[in-house]
């Protein structure tokens, strides 16, 4: 029987999950919240850690930076009536955001794929845990080192800080090689299958620039035509 | 190479004939969580599958698109009714929104793809209608059930497996300082198997799995 309990090791088993999803981008998630007009204030869901970006009828929002300019409230931004932007509201609450302007129509809640164009969505990356673990080909290495090196030193007659130190050294490391390998796993395809594809002295690299339709597949607009 | 003998091997270095030790359950462990990493590490196993996007979708999963529970991570998607690889040189989301603002509004076949987590795949374009795509990725180890279960992986890999499982029995025994060894010759070897894995998919990665000549 194990000197620890479940009750423990399940504990330390979330705490290494989190520690993972904040150290490794692991799962984004899109989440449309409800907008109600005169409201400037959007809660974000208890998983978000850290917003990629939102987008406001299919439009991205941009990250005001400077408050002093939202305050001065110039009359271009006053007689906008839907956001153009948004900031992190820290002072009431890390997990909520400000629209600014503030919007004047109510917007539902909208299917992320299919309801771009009517809702507001936002793209973040959120925390793992029970119920969304981290992926299965790497977890389980990993987190058996975190919760090693936390067990080993807790209070009692289990306790060895040597090997408490030796496991945290253990995860530290296993954490940097998969930190590396996820890498590879974003970028590291476009490089095999860029490298040396060429015959004959033919360059077969790929293009740069995406080829897209006349007037990036916009409908037809007379104001823009040949411009 | 197969499971059993691994085991016979390492029962012989760790001086346990008759696996008295270590049992039979905590050596299938470790030689199958190091099958799955060095599987993972080099890529060492690729597919390739027919899945249907969905219309108005710029966000798709392709280990659901294609039903397979192995799947590790996307390497290609080829349009089989253009005829063509979409390009994976953009990031997503800074360079999608550099081509088109609202970019998740632009309704044409997808041109280019990005992955956006371990799961997710972005697409540069959404259908109006399900087409079907053709998937190149890498997948994760199966499970190995049986003593007589082959390992695909090369023979070069065979001794960075008994390198892991040796570190891996030795660090559950507390005996740490042995178990370092181990784990730093695991980490020469697969360094080496790395290289290997990128030389072979150098010059025609493409070409081979798409099985014409370039």
């Amino acid at each position: 029987m194990s000197v620890f309990s479940d009750a423990t090791i399940d504990h330390f088993e979330a705490l290494g999950r989190r520690k993972l999803s904040t150290e490794l981008n692991l799962r984004v998630v899109r989440y449309s919240p409800v907008i109600t007009a005169g409201t400037d204030t959007i809660t974000l869901p208890a998983d978000c850690q850290d917003i990629i970006c939102i987008t406001y009828r299919g439009l991205p929002l941009y990250t005001i930076k400077s408050r002093n300019y939202m305050s001065q409230g110039t009359p271009f931004y006053q007689n906008r009536s839907i956001p153009l932007g948004y900031i992190f509201d820290k002072i009431t609450a890390i997990s909520t955001v400000k629209l600014y302007p503030i919007p004047s129509e109510s917007l539902a809640s909208g299917n992320v794929d299919t309801g771009v164009l009517t809702s507001c969505i936002i793209t973040y990356r959120a925390l793992c845990d029970a119920s969304n673990p981290c992926p299965s080909w790497f977890e389980r290495r990993v987190l058996k080192y975190f919760i090693a090196y936390n067990l080993y030193s807790l209070e009692g007659k289990a306790q060895n800080l040597k090997l408490s130190m030796y496991h945290k050294k253990r995860f530290e490391f296993r954490l940097e090689h998969f930190k590396t390998q996820l890498v590879n796993f974003y970028f590291g395809p476009r490089q095999l299958v860029i490298q040396g594809l060429s015959m004959m002295g033919i360059n077969w690299r790929r293009r740069n620039l995406p080829v897209l339709p006349a007037r990036y597949g916009r409908p037809d607009d007379n104001s823009m035509v040949n411009r | 190479m197969t499971r059993g003998s691994i085991k016979t091997n390492i029962a012989i270095y760790m001086g346990d004939i008759g696996k008295v030790f270590f049992d039979e359950n905590e050596l299938n462990d470790s030689i199958q969580d190091a099958y799955t990493e060095i599987v993972g590490t080099i890529q060492a196993i690729r597919k390739n599958a027919t899945g249907t996007i969905p219309a108005n979708r710029n966000y798709i999963t392709p280990g659901t698109l294609v039903s397979d529970t192995s799947f590790l991570n996307c390497l290609a998607i080829f349009d089989i009714s253009r005829n063509r690889f979409l390009g994976d040189n953009l990031n997503w989301p800074k360079d999608f929104q550099r081509v088109r603002p609202d970019w998740e509004n632009m309704t044409q076949p997808p041109d280019f793809w990005a992955q956006v987590d371990c799961t997710q795949v972005a697409l540069l374009g959404r259908l109006s209608g399900a087409l079907s795509y053709r998937f190149y990725y890498a997948a994760n180890a199966p499970t190995l059930s049986a003593d007589a279960d082959v390992l695909i992986l090369p023979d070069l890999a065979e001794r960075a497996i008994e390198e892991f499982v040796q570190g891996d029995l030795l660090e559950n025994a507390e005996e740490i300082t042995k178990a370092q060894i181990h784990y730093q010759n695991y980490e020469e070897e697969i360094a080496k198997l790395l290289q290997l894995s990128k030389d072979l998919a150098h010059a025609d990665f493409m070409a081979y799995i798409d099985g014409r000549m370039l």
